[in-house]
């Protein structure tokens, strides 16, 4: 007689990897990112040097529409968010 | 250390004009999306290697695109490569066209040395390169790209720094980011670079930072790494007519393999890699395949089954007028290797072994595998999965 676990059967979880995550981040009046917060402490945008917007399954209920921003820090780092156009979230992403 | 590169201005486009006399006074392209290399007449025009081919087009009036023909220049470097092996026991070929040459423990002046170097470049192979020599190697390299084609200029032992002071920030090995926050910085030269403060300059950069900072002040003691000469065999056939039929070309691919297995070069060593090649025809330029073997092969049966395989995965597309076929990764092998099969079961077995110790020390520890799932997605993570492990 086998003991029933109660786990469900099947191939096992599938995790998504590079997931977005939350960032606060200031915005000017055009949009576009002027601080962000990383680890609690706010840090300056230097620079933007690059921008672009990615568009990707709008036939779903929950289309995709970023715009993404390769960021160069004060404290020279250099990260990639995202604002969401259709929630307007921000969000830190390696692309 | 003294060392000269020998540089030749615009590699392809020399190398194309040698085997196409209508394109000798034509504003040349080459490349498919973006440019490759150009001609001076095109650069003047503003093309820069890297620029897309449609912005170069837009610049030249009635220019020459030419598609790229890689493995055909490959191949012609590596034929001045073997010349100027016999002027140095230490060549490094740094990229297509430029080469970094010791002049360590030889008992030459640098300047006849350089002129000999063009000179023997161009009796051998018709090109007509440009010689630098500086005691570093990034020195020389700057040098060789000041002088004129068929010039050589030597710098005096710890002449660099003030050599490159006035040269632009452009020329430094620095990534695109660090080249913007330069300009974003006023600074324009090398000479603006050396003289700031290293530690601030590297908080600011890192070690790019800090590399570059060297350079530009002419400190420089980046080894050469020599260029390694493989042993291979080559065998070449001529078709009787260009010919795109697929069971010609294996006809005469089986030929050359069976061919360079029995040539007395291989001296019964085992291989791991053929190289197929095929000049093709009106100016089509090459193709090339490389076939990796999963095992040195010592039967030429089961050599050419899978270079059969592999062409008919990816023939060539255009009429064959020469082939060549190329056998690399001699080995001493006498004896057969361990099955795949067992090295693999191995670590298999080392991979489970480890995840039941993670189990048994942290209770129910996940193990996950990375998978690709879409990688062509521009939805990052759409790319790749962790899925669960269980061995």
């Amino acid at each position: 007689m086998v003991t029933d676990t109660g786990a469900t059967g099947g191939p096992g979880r599938v995790r998504p990897l590079n997931r977005p995550r939350p960032l606060r981040v200031e915005a000017d009046g055009d949009g576009g990112p002027t601080a962000v917060w990383l680890a609690g402490r706010r840090c300056a945008v230097e620079a933007v040097p690059e921008r672009w917007r990615i568009d990707d399954e709008w036939w779903r209920q929950r289309p995709v529409s970023r715009v993404y921003y390769r960021l160069v820090l004060a404290d020279g780092r250099v990260v990639t968010v995202y604002r969401d156009l259709v929630s307007g979230r921000w969000a830190k992403q390696t692309y | 250390m003294p060392i000269a590169c020998v540089y030749v201005p615009r590699f392809a486009v020399e190398v194309e004009r040698q085997r196409r006399s209508d394109i000798a006074a034509r504003l040349v392209l080459i490349g498919e999306v973006t440019v490759l290399d150009c001609s001076l007449g095109a650069e003047t025009s503003g093309v820069r290697p890297g620029m897309r081919m449609s912005e170069a087009i837009g610049l030249c009036h009635q220019v020459v695109v030419l598609p790229p023909d890689v493995p055909h220049y490959e191949r012609r470097f590596e034929e001045a490569l073997d010349v100027l092996d016999g002027l140095s026991p230490v060549v490094e070929a740094a990229c297509l066209g430029a080469a970094y040459l010791s002049l360590d423990g030889l008992s030459v002046e640098p300047v006849p040395f350089a002129e000999e170097a063009i000179s023997a470049l161009r009796r051998r192979t018709g090109l007509m390169a440009a010689v630098g020599i500086a005691g570093g190697k990034f020195a020389a390299w700057t040098v060789a790209r000041a002088a004129r084609p068929g010039l050589a200029k030597a710098l005096p032992p710890g002449e660099e720094a003030a050599f490159l002071a006035p040269l632009p920030v452009d020329l430094l090995p620095a990534s695109d980011s660090m080249r913007w926050r330069l300009r974003l910085l006023g600074l324009e030269t090398m000479g603006d670079i050396a003289r700031l403060p290293l530690g601030a300059f590297q908080q600011q950069f890192g070690p790019e930072g800090k590399r570059c900072w060297e350079l530009a002040g002419g400190i420089d003691d980046e080894p050469l790494t020599p260029r390694v000469r493989e042993e291979t065999v080559v065998r070449r056939l001529q078709m009787p007519a260009p010919t795109v039929a697929l069971e010609a070309i294996l006809m005469g691919v089986e030929r050359l393999v069976y061919a360079a297995y029995g040539d007395s070069g291989r001296r019964g060593r085992w291989v791991r890699k053929a190289v197929v090649r095929a000049t093709l025809d009106a100016g089509g330029g090459s193709w090339e395949l490389p076939v990796p073997f999963r095992e040195a092969l010592a039967d030429p049966r089961d050599a050419w089954f899978a270079v059969k395989c592999a062409i008919a995965r990816r023939p060539p597309q255009r009429p064959v007028e020469e082939l060549e076929v190329e056998l690399v990764g001699l080995s001493a092998e006498s004896g057969k290797q361990s099955a795949m099969f067992e090295g693999k079961g191995r670590l298999r077995g080392q991979v489970e072994e480890a995840v039941r110790q993670l189990r048994a020390h942290g209770g129910q520890a996940s193990i996950g595998k990375v998978v690709e799932v879409e990688p062509w997605s521009r939805i990052p993570e759409r790319r790749a999965a962790l899925v669960e492990f269980d061995p």
